[in-house]
């Protein structure tokens, strides 16, 4: 009996919330061992516990809500200038290429024309 | 330490349509809903670290990142529980960072007083002395207080506890296991008569 009681004993905290309990040996001990069953009730009477612990709330600090605003104010100010800065991505692309292909057509022709008055100087 | 009521936060229909109004870009209603919540998640990050200043950067850690993929909350399960997940994968996160193994802060409400002679069994719940429990968490690994907590307080599935701190479920039961053996031991610990308080 001492051995049953020994092997069912390591295997409560995992039992404890399980309502078949898991082996069928395991419930019928659990029935006449009036050890085990005081065991299994510390177990449950720590699962009630805990479960109430989540109605006590422990006292933040009195700035964390200030904190936990600025920042996001702060993250949100982020947020809208990266937001803006990727708006204004495209249009600004789009005119340096402009200005860059400008440049180069300017370059061509004036390459261009050069050449052709050597030609002409030439001929 | 002193507590603050859960129950004084909004109801859930409020907080839901708060979460709807912010989701659609109302900051107004972001501000509602992290002043409405906010109580909660720090109660959850300071369980899960079980120092102040660590709770507090996990929970601005954790509404920076609700506010970042707040447009990607579906609403399968309540704004409450993604808010606790979210707190919780920070706090995993935070401990991990920090390398913490065991944490004793010198703030007298994390110390346990081990001449205390009442015997908690013969106690109520209701008059539990809540600092005792609290303090027999401290006293667990993070590894273990953080399943136990997210679990039996927080009631999360073995597969939720597993996502947010990156084990597997086995592990979250076997870790489970432990930190309940542990918590019975110090909570309610076997008297032999004569001697001095022992554990089974």
């Amino acid at each position: 009996m001492i051995k049953r009681c020994e092997y069912i004993r390591k295997l409560l905290p995992s039992l404890v919330d399980n309502p078949d309990f898991g082996e069928k040996r395991v419930s019928s001990h659990l029935q006449t061992c009036l050890t085990c069953q005081a065991e299994m009730v510390k177990y449950r009477k720590l699962l009630k516990l805990l479960t109430e612990l989540r109605k006590q709330v422990p006292s933040p600090p009195s700035e964390l809500l200030i904190e936990i605003l600025d920042g996001l104010e702060e993250a949100t100010k982020r947020s809208a200038l990266k937001s803006l800065l990727g708006r204004s991505r495209v249009p600004y692309l789009i005119g340096i290429t402009v200005a860059v292909a400008s440049v180069g057509t300017f370059l061509l022709v004036a390459t261009h024309s050069r050449g052709n008055r050597r030609i002409n100087l030439i001929g | 330490m002193t507590f603050a009521r859960a129950d004084e936060s909004l109801n859930m229909e409020d907080l839901t349509r708060l979460v709807l109004l912010a989701k659609a870009g109302d900051s107004e209603s972001f501000e509602d809903v992290v002043k409405a919540t906010y109580l909660d998640a720090y109660a959850l990050a300071y369980r899960l670290t079980q120092n102040i200043d660590d709770a507090c950067d996990v929970t601005q850690e954790a509404y920076f990142r609700v506010y970042k993929s707040l447009k990607n909350f579906r609403g399968d399960s309540s704004f409450s529980t993604w808010l606790y997940r979210i707190v919780a994968n920070c706090a995993s996160t935070h401990l991990t960072r920090k390398g913490k193994r065991r944490h004793y802060e010198l703030d007298e409400q994390l110390v346990v007083d081990r001449d205390d002679d009442s015997n908690p069994e013969e106690k109520t719940a209701n008059s539990f002395e809540w600092d005792r429990i609290a303090d027999a968490l401290a006293e667990l690994p993070p590894r273990l207080r953080a399943v136990v907590v997210l679990k039996d307080v927080y009631d999360f599935s073995h597969k939720a506890i597993a996502k947010e701190l990156g084990i597997t479920e086995a592990a979250t039961k076997v870790r489970l296991h432990r930190a309940r053996k542990k918590l019975r031991e110090v909570l309610f610990p076997l008297r032999i008569r004569g001697g001095d308080d022992k554990t089974v």
